[in-house]
């Protein structure tokens, strides 16, 4: 009784939460603010879903397998956030028009691609 | 272009919890092993576009 409420409420909130990543993806005006929206909401939701069946289940395997997939997401969702980011960024997609700051501007040179401190580039042709 | 790579990754992880739902629908945790390949071919799928892009544009 008492463990189907949870199974509910659970796999409810981990269904608004996909929801809310795909409502994301279509309406954020930037591939990084959609990028970010994507990847932090979609993980939530999956990790809860999970967790979801795993209760429902109740058994050890079924369990072992959630918790597999749980920390393979956790581990890997980060790492091509990362390289979406950097690929979007090298490849020359433009911020939006509002957002507040760019650490990397004026530190890519796309020509050459190489990405440093400004300083250190600066220092480099003073010296040739 | 890169869009794309975001939502292709957004529908294989949707397609996740759509197999974990309807494991506790209809009470078949064998599906779940689904689940885990298309996690792996989610990770793999990401990284080898984002290569093959940032190659492109060389």
């Amino acid at each position: 009784m008492i463990v189907d409420l949870i199974v509910g409420l659970l796999a409810f909130l981990g269904t608004i939460f996909v929801f809310l990543a795909a409502i994301g993806l279509m309406r954020m005006p930037d591939t990084y603010l959609r990028l970010a929206v994507t990847t932090k909401a979609a993980t939530l939701g999956i990790g809860l879903l999970m967790i979801a069946a795993a209760i429902y289940s109740y058994d050890l395997a079924v369990t072992a397998k959630v918790l597999a997939i749980i920390l393979f997401i956790l581990l890997t969702a980060p790492v091509s956030a990362h390289l979406i980011g950097r690929t979007s960024y090298m490849s020359g997609v433009k911020l939006w028009k509002n957002s507040v700051m760019d650490e990397l501007a004026g530190k890519y040179n796309r020509s050459t691609e190489e990405l440093g401190s400004e300083s250190r580039q600066n220092k480099g042709h003073t010296k040739t | 272009m890169v869009d794309r790579v975001i939502a292709l990754d957004l529908v294989i992880t949707t397609s996740i919890g759509f197999i974990s739902a309807y494991s506790i629908l209809f009470n078949k945790p064998d599906l779940l092993d689904v689940a885990m390949i298309l996690a792996l071919i989610a990770f793999l799928g990401t990284v080898a576009f984002t290569y093959y892009i940032q190659k492109k544009n060389k």
